[in-house]
Formats: structure tokens, C-alpha cells, sequence
């Protein structure tokens, strides 16, 4: 009896252990191999080389692409956290009709299939570029219209949206409604309530928000792939998606020095704020569970 | 500052929170709003406060309606159970958060500043956070904070439960002694009968969302106008026992279920309720005493003892019906001994057992 | 302030100031506007334009201008067209497959573990089964093609399948069902993971120690207290995941681009619409393809209504201040 509860007792451990493989595998091939000129499967073939990093980050275009993922990434993370920490708040703490409406709406949203509607937004982003001044021409973002980074930007906040209107309400209904009263007792309106008194509460909700959408904004291919045609206009994803997939011999030691190059800041954004994307995974479903 | 309620009333959905209420405070008094939890009291505040849009009736100060202000337009200042001190700003700060927004100049925030910490002498605090505060600090920062703007109206809402026994008492007596000094017209919630008996001029008594009573305190005790406050109001609460009333043969008597009878003095004699002679008599454990049964009214078993101190509670089984009294520190009677009790009559009350109305006191 | 008997006596010439008010409208209509135009924009505008699109031969051939109504032929295409059935199958295996074996099964199997190893070890296995869902897809693609590839480069034909004396080539195209499964199988068995160790870790401890006194093993605990205290984050990990399954195509996309037999119904509605190789996109068609999911996706979203309890997550303001 003894001796099976001692071999079963590692179980658990070595079976997850064994599970794993494949993750483990997958990013310390990337790793090895960008620091090598040829790898064999796991192994290591021919001496080490920095010569892959200094390929690529020798290489203008990808510093540009860097630029411009950048800025999709900050903008959206801008653009998700002032839009949703606005909409938030009437839904959590105001009472107005259709209030039950909109909350219901954004709900139904947050399990809608928004890629579905790609076809749809490629319409209304083309209509978009025709508007003047904003359509195109605008500096950095480009304008907001289709073939823009302002028009990806505006797109994955409005895919983004129903989870943070969501996540940012769940974090002024816990704020107590004492301070707020106070703040208003004290001369303030609904507006600067919110600015002074009630955004600095839930500062941990819009970090969390906030790095979440900056990771989102940063690995995002689909909707960059979709809506910007241009190379000049691409990010690291769709550069990265044109190397792995490129009819010529693909160079494996450039394209996992990108895919390392574009995965690198992320984990090291991920190791430092696991502790708050936990709640953002969990608590956008909050109700849920 | 003069603040009335005129049949205010506040509907959450469909139900009455606060119903009918009608009272007024006059200028630089402090009326507490007594209630169990629930009753309706905070709602009222808040409805004072402007936090809350009355469903029905007016809510005026100095006679005008401010229905339609908003709480920054009332002058104001409200302290609050859970202090509700802004987290993120430290002591100065919030202190003088309302005087900000109003764009006062700076020294003046100072002074004001100086001037209010000085007085609640929290004048080393200042650079503190809320969370570097003890609870008694908090409180007093959240008062310096209602005191700055110089309110014409001061609202309370529980503002001592979350303090321990000791300074609630210290805090209880500061308050007060504020209130006199500057004279502001004060609304004070309590569910604490205690609090609300040593502070208020007037106490107000809600229950279900209705103004039972609204009289100075004294009268409350001695007055009871209904069975809820009779039995609400004093610690530990008052007896009651269904008794008739036997006027017949020159002196009136209270006849107790099992058939005994105690005699009611002249002057203390109730009015007799529409239909029968049925009253519920109330008197309460301290007017109860445990004597000689020869000199006794009614003859009782002890069946719980518990010392409180100064005093012990004796509770007493009277042929089914229970009655607690008071009894004096040497006066301990030994469980399921038989003991007589004196009532003391001339203290006794009378409530219509259908209308629970009293039926000594006028409403 | 002793001059507080002054102060009030002059109250009443100082309190009929009645409150000026700007003609700005209620302030919650401005704190809603921005995400109001963009749910406009963004959602209410392309259900609608999908589902007008769809009634059009609108293609890369018509331009955006000089389409013509067709009606509910798009739909009769679908219909007629053999593809149909066969993507259907496909997309149904494919969602079955993955969310069995992984999005529910693999993720309820690393919750379970991960509560019964020491504290740190199990975060730390959450952390790493959380790495595909947060890698860029096309870096955490490229890993798959890797393993697959052919050899001497592959992983696992070189150092699995070539010492064994197993096929040998690149592994994607004969497998690519398989591999769709596993590529998207290791992503979502992430989000059943969080929220089942959350549901786990919040049965009151109190039961969970009184089931061991009890007599009960550990296996016995997971069988009679877990499993069932967990059920409603079951169901709820279940149905969401296979309508993220059913329109989730990104990865298949970088994967296989649809090619050896993987094309699932949201990938073809992409294809068709959005990324022909030859560039002839069937804008018409396409919505149609997407309409079907559209309205699936209006389904079950309006299910989540009801399992969301959705009422009991409506806190009443307690403030009427506008």
C-alpha cells in the first residue's frame, strides 16, 4: 500500500510535466535557433552566431515595422481604456433609460463572433477613407480608414470593447458609494467625480486593462492582415507571416529571430503583470463562473 | 439654517423606502433619525442630501424647495460611517478637496485648513493617506472635512459604529460639543438608542419607512406614544403582558392572565380601548423589583440569571408570562427559586393591543 | 465661526440662487457617446451591411459601386455548391475534436492538477499553458511548423519519428487536421483552465478538508465534491468555447491557409470574401458564408443572456444625481 501511494504520489506532477513537452519544445527550438546557423531537430548543427540577430536588426523595415506595431499596440491600449473607463461608468453608477439595454447589449457582444464581420467592416472602412481630413492623411496613424493604422487601430478597440466596458464596470461597482456621495457632496459634478475621485480608484482595473491591451495590440494579425495591404503600413505579425510562408526557401534563423524579436517584450511584459492579467482573464467573465 | 420635510417621500421600484415623512429641524438644532436597520432613516439623509431625488413631497431649508439642487449646490457637509475619505489623496487634501473646487485662493485653503485641524486636533496628520489613519483619526478628518465649507447643514449618517466602544464615547461628546459651539443645524442617523438619547435635542423614530414619533428625547422614554417605541427605545427592553382592566368597586386593577391583579394608581389610570376592556401592559425592568413576597404583587420563578455588571437582569416566569427586571448588585436570586416582584405602577404604560397606540399618551 | 448666527440670518437672501444649468444634456449620454458610435460603427453597421451584402453578387469584379441584387441567390449557391457539406463536416469535427480533447478536457485535467501539486509549481504550469494564448499567433504558428516540418529540420520527425523508423517528410499535409486541433487545442485549453482553477479554489475549504476526514481519497474528492461543485463553469466553458471554435479561424488561417482539407466555414467565408489567392474576392458570397455564422453567433449570444443570470449583475445606482 505503502509503496504505490509513494509511486503515485509524483503523478500528477510528472503527467502535467509530460504535458507541457510541446510548449517547452516549441520556444526553446525558437530560442536555440536563433543563436545558430543550423539546427537538427532539437540539436544544435554548426557553431553559434548572433549572425540572424544582427540580420534583422540591421534591417530598416523591421525597425519601422516595430514603430508601427508600437503604435497600434499604444493606441489601442489608449484608445480601449479611455472608451471603455467612459462608458463604464453611467452603466455601473448612473441610472438613465436603456441603461439595462446598453449593459445587455454589451454582454451579448462580449460572446459575439466579431471576426465574422470582416467583410462588412472592409465596406465601412472604405466608406471611411473617403471622409475627409480624418480618412487619411492624419500623422503616424495614417487616418482611420481602410489600408490605415488608425482604421486597424479603431477596429481592434471596437472588437476589444464589450470586454473592457465589462471588466472596467466590474471595477466601479466595487467602489463604495459613500466616496462618490462625499465627492458630490463636496461640489463636485458627475464628470470630475469620475475624473478625481473615482478613475484613480480603479487604476489596477485600467493596468490591467491597459497590459492587456497592449499585448493584444502588439501580437494582433488577423485584423493588420485583413484591413493594410501595404507592406509600408504592416506590422511585425503580417512581416513575420510573409517570411514563414514565403514561396522562396525560408530562412529559419531570420524568421525565428523575428518571431523571438516580436514574442520577446510580451513575455517579459507577461512575467512582470501575470498577477493582473489573471484577473482579466477570470474577471471578464466575471458572473459567469 | 431651518430644514424641513414636507410628506416626503422615496419609492425604490415599488416600494416605499421612505413614506410620508414629515418633520422639521429648527436652526442650529441636532435631531437624530433613530431606526433599526432598514427603517428608512439613511435613505432620508441621503434624500437631504440631494444624493437621492424624493419620489413625492418637499424637502425645504429656510423655507426654500431644493428638490432640484444638486448636493454641491445645498451647502452641506456630511460625515459619513465609512469615513468615505478619498483613498488616494492625503489629509490636507482632502480637507480642502471642496474648497479646490471652488477655486478658492491659497492661503485661504490654509487658513480654513489650519483653522478646522487645529479645532479637531489633527493638526499633525495632515500629510497622512487615509490608510496611514486610525480609525478615530479618519473620523476626524472626515468631520474637518464637512466642517471646512462652513455648512449650513451638517448630516451624519452612523458616523460612530465603525469606532470601538471607548472612543466612540470620546467622539460622541466631541461631536456634540461642536455642534453647540458653531451652532450648525445638525441631522444625525443612529440605530444606536444610546447615542441618539445623549446628543439630539429631538429624536426622530422611523420604522418601515414612517415617522413614528419626532420629540425630545426625555419624552421618548417617559412618553412612549406607541408599542414600538415603548419596546424600542430603553435597554434591556420593556415587559409586556396582556392584562385586562378591572374598574369596577371604587379602584381600578390590571388582571393579569393568570388571574392576579395589581392596582393602578389613579393618576395612572389608561384610557380604555374601543372594544372590551383588553389592554397590553408595558413596564419596564427597572421599575420591576425583587422583594419580600409578603410585600410582593406577584409571585414568579427565576428562570435565567445574568450579571451585568453594576446590575443584574432576573428573568421571571409569571404563569407563563415572562418578566425581566433589574435587580441591585447584592441581589442575586438562585434559578428556579420562587421570588415576589413589585411593579412599580405609577411608571407603567398601556398600549390599545389592536393599534398598538398608547393609551395614556396623547399622539 | 462664531459668527454663525450672523451667517444664518442672512441665509435667506443667499439661498434662492437657483442652480444655472448649461443645455449640455445628461452626462451619462456623453460618458456613452464614444463607445455608442463605435458598437454604431463597428457591430450594428456590419451585422446589418453583412446580411445586405449577402443579397449581392458584390465582388472584386463589381467594385463596391456597380453591383446588382441577387436576392437569396448567394445562399442557393451555398446551397447547390458540393464544398458545402464537406466544410460543414469538417468545422463540426474540428470544433468537437478540440473541444473535447482540449478546451474542456485538457483544461479541466491541467486545473485539476495544477490545485493538487505545491502552490508555486502548479502557478507555474498555469504560466506556461497561458504562453500560447498571449505569443504572437504567427511566432506561436511558426513553433507547429517546426515541429512538423520535414527533416533534418523538423522536431518531431527527427527526433521522434527517424530514430523510430516512422514516415518521414514534412508531417503538416498529411496530418493537418490533426495539427489544427493541437495548434488550437493548446491555446484553448487555457481559458477553461482559469476560469475551472478559479471555480476549484473558491469550494469552501471547509468541505474539501471535511471530505478527506471523511474518509474519502483525493480522486474520490474530484469525483463527489469538485466535479460537481464545478458544473456551472463547465457548461459555461462549453458553450462558450465551441462558438469561439465554430468562428475562430486565425490560426488555421497562418497554419494551412484552409489547404489539405482544413478550410473550416469561418476560414471559407475569409477566403472567399477576403483573401482569394488569385485576388478575386467574392464580397457576396462571403457574407453570405458569414451571415450563417452571424446569426449562430446572434443565438448564442442571446443564450448567454439567460445563463449569465443576467439580472443578478444589474446593481441599482444609488445615487440620482444626473
Amino acid at each position: 500500500m505503502i509503496k504505490r501511494d509513494a509511486l503515485l504520489k509524483p503523478l500528477p506532477l510528472v503527467s502535467i510535466a509530460i504535458l507541457s513537452i510541446p510548449i517547452f519544445v516549441g520556444y526553446l527550438w525558437v530560442f536555440m535557433r536563433t543563436f545558430t546557423t543550423r539546427m537538427y531537430g532539437m540539436s544544435p548543427v554548426g557553431e553559434l552566431t548572433l549572425r540572424n540577430w544582427t540580420f534583422i536588426v540591421t534591417d530598416p523595415l523591421l525597425w519601422h515595422l516595430t514603430l508601427n506595431t508600437f503604435v497600434l499596440a499604444m493606441g489601442l491600449t489608449v484608445g480601449i481604456v479611455l472608451v471603455s473607463c467612459s462608458a463604464a461608468y453611467p452603466l455601473s453608477r448612473m441610472s438613465f433609460p436603456g441603461r439595462k439595454g446598453f449593459l445587455a447589449l454589451t454582454l451579448v457582444l462580449h460572446a459575439f463572433p466579431s471576426v465574422v464581420l470582416l467583410i462588412a467592416i472592409f465596406v465601412v472602412l472604405n466608406y471611411l477613407s473617403r471622409v475627409p481630413l480624418i480618412g487619411r492623411g492624419l500623422p503616424l496613424i495614417g487616418g482611420v480608414g481602410y489600408n490605415t493604422l488608425g482604421g486597424v487601430i479603431l477596429v481592434s478597440i471596437a472588437f476589444l470593447l464589450p470586454l473592457g466596458v465589462w471588466l472596467m464596470k466590474g471595477f466601479f461597482d466595487n467602489i463604495s458609494w459613500d466616496l462618490e456621495r462625499a465627492a458630490l457632496i463636496d461640489g463636485c459634478s458627475r464628470f470630475r467625480t469620475w475624473r478625481q475621485i473615482l478613475v484613480p480608484q480603479i487604476r489596477p482595473g485600467i493596468a490591467a486593462l491597459g497590459i492587456f491591451a497592449f499585448m493584444h495590440g502588439w501580437s494582433s494579425f488577423i485584423i493588420p492582415y485583413t484591413f493594410m495591404v501595404d507592406q509600408q503600413t504592416a506590422v511585425i505579425s503580417t512581416y513575420l507571416n510573409l517570411l514563414a510562408s514565403g514561396e522562396q526557401l525560408m530562412d529559419y534563423g531570420v524568421v525565428s529571430a523575428v518571431a523571438l524579436f516580436q514574442l520577446v517584450p510580451i513575455l517579459a511584459f507577461y512575467v512582470f503583470t501575470q498577477k493582473y492579467l489573471l484577473t482579466i482573464f477570470g474577471g471578464g467573465m466575471k458572473g459567469g463562473t | 439654517m431651518k430644514m424641513e420635510l414636507v410628506n416626503l417621500s422615496k419609492k425604490f421600484g415599488d416600494v416605499y423606502a421612505v413614506k410620508n415623512v414629515s418633520l422639521a429641524a429648527e436652526d442650529g438644532e441636532l435631531v437624530a433619525l433613530l431606526g433599526p436597520s432598514g427603517c428608512g432613516k439613511t435613505t432620508t439623509l441621503l434624500s437631504i442630501a440631494g444624493v437621492y431625488r424624493p419620489t413625492e413631497g418637499e424637502i425645504l431649508f429656510n423655507g426654500l424647495c431644493v428638490n432640484k439642487m444638486q448636493p454641491k449646490e445645498r451647502d452641506i457637509g456630511m460625515v459619513f460611517q465609512s469615513y468615505a475619505l478619498y483613498p488616494h489623496m492625503n489629509a490636507y487634501q482632502n480637507i480642502v478637496f471642496s474648497l479646490v473646487l471652488r477655486k478658492r485662493p491659497k492661503d485661504e485653503m490654509e487658513r480654513a485648513a489650519k483653522r478646522v485641524s487645529e479645532m479637531l486636533g489633527i493638526g499633525h496628520l495632515l500629510k497622512r493617506k487615509a490608510a496611514e489613519l486610525s480609525g478615530g483619526q479618519q473620523q476626524r478628518v472626515a468631520l474637518a472635512r464637512a466642517l471646512i465649507k462652513e455648512p449650513k447643514l451638517l448630516l451624519f449618517d452612523e458616523p460612530l459604529s465603525n469606532l470601538d466602544a471607548r472612543l466612540r464615547l470620546s467622539m460622541r461628546e466631541e461631536i456634540k460639543r461642536l455642534q453647540v459651539q458653531l451652532g450648525i443645524t445638525s441631522i444625525y442617523v443612529t440605530h444606536d438608542q444610546v447615542e441618539a438619547m445623549t446628543m439630539a435635542d429631538r429624536v426622530a423614530v422611523m420604522h418601515d419607512g414612517e415617522l413614528l414619533a419626532y420629540v425630545p428625547p426625555e419624552e421618548l422614554h417617559e412618553r412612549p406614544r406607541t408599542e414600538f417605541i415603548a419596546t424600542f427605545i430603553g435597554s434591556p427592553s420593556m415587559n409586556l403582558a396582556d392584562v385586562t382592566v378591572d374598574n369596577t368597586g371604587g379602584s381600578a386593577h390590571a388582571v393579569l392572565k393568570n388571574g392576579v391583579s395589581v392596582k393602578i394608581p389613579k393618576e395612572r389610570l389608561p384610557r380604555m380601548p374601543q372594544r372590551g376592556n383588553a389592554v397590553r401592559l408595558g413596564i419596564r425592568p427597572e421599575d420591576v423589583s425583587v422583594v419580600a413576597e409578603r410585600s410582593a404583587d406577584v409571585q414568579a420563578r427565576v428562570t435565567f440569571v445574568e450579571s451585568l455588571g453594576r446590575e443584574n437582569l432576573v428573568v421571571c416566569d409569571v404563569g407563563g408570562q415572562r418578566i425581566q427586571c433589574l435587580t441591585g448588585p447584592g441581589q442575586k436570586p438562585p434559578l428556579d427559586s420562587t421570588v415576589g416582584l413589585k411593579l412599580d405602577m405609577s411608571r407603567a404604560h398601556y398600549f390599545d393591543p389592536e393599534s398598538q397606540v398608547s393609551l395614556l399618551w396623547e399622539n | 465661526m462664531k459668527d454663525s448666527e450672523a451667517r444664518s440670518g442672512t441665509a435667506l437672501t443667499q439661498a434662492p440662487q437657483f442652480p444655472r444649468r448649461l443645455n449640455t444634456g445628461p452626462a451619462w449620454f456623453w460618458f456613452l457617446l464614444p463607445a455608442g458610435v463605435i458598437t454604431l460603427v463597428f457591430f450594428f453597421a456590419p451585422v446589418i451591411i453583412t446580411l445586405v451584402i449577402s443579397a449581392t453578387n458584390m465582388s472584386t469584379i463589381t467594385g463596391l459601386t456597380r453591383w446588382e441584387w441577387v436576392g437569396f441567390g448567394n445562399y442557393e449557391r451555398l446551397l447547390s455548391l458540393p464544398q458545402t457539406v464537406r466544410r460543414f463536416w469538417i468545422t463540426l469535427r474540428y470544433v468537437l475534436f478540440t473541444l473535447v480533447f482540449f478546451n474542456v478536457g485538457m483544461a479541466l485535467l491541467i486545473a485539476l492538477i495544477t490545485t493538487h501539486i505545491p502552490r508555486q509549481l502548479g502557478t507555474f504550469f498555469r504560466a506556461v499553458w497561458l504562453l500560447p494564448r498571449i505569443t504572437p499567433v504567427v511566432a506561436y504558428v511558426f513553433m507547429w511548423q517546426i515541429m512538423a516540418a520535414a527533416p533534418p529540420h523538423g522536431v518531431i520527425t527527427s527526433n521522434i519519428l527517424e530514430p523510430l523508423g516512422g514516415p518521414t517528410g514534412n508531417l503538416l499535409p498529411a496530418n493537418a487536421f490533426l495539427f489544427i486541433v493541437l495548434v488550437n487545442g493548446f491555446i484553448g485549453a487555457s481559458f477553461g483552465m482559469i476560469i475551472f482553477t478559479s471555480a476549484i479554489e473558491s469550494i469552501r475549504q471547509d468541505i474539501m478538508v471535511a471530505s478527506l476526514v471523511d474518509g474519502a481519497s483525493k480522486l474520490q474528492r474530484i469525483r463527489y465534491i469538485i466535479l460537481p461543485q464545478i458544473r456551472w463553469p463547465l457548461l459555461f466553458v462549453t458553450t462558450y468555447q465551441t462558438l469561439s471554435l465554430l468562428t475562430s479561424y486565425e490560426q488555421i488561417l497562418v497554419l494551412t491557409g484552409g489547404r489539405w482539407g482544413t478550410e473550416v466555414w469561418a476560414l471559407w467565408a475569409f477566403n472567399v470574401g477576403l483573401d482569394d489567392y488569385y485576388g478575386f474576392f467574392q464580397y457576396g458570397l462571403g457574407a453570405a458564408i458569414a451571415a450563417v455564422l452571424v446569426i449562430m453567433g446572434i443565438l448564442f449570444a442571446l443564450l448567454y443572456m439567460r445563463y449569465f443570470r443576467f439580472n443578478e449583475l444589474l446593481h441599482e445606482p444609488r445615487i440620482d444625481v444626473l
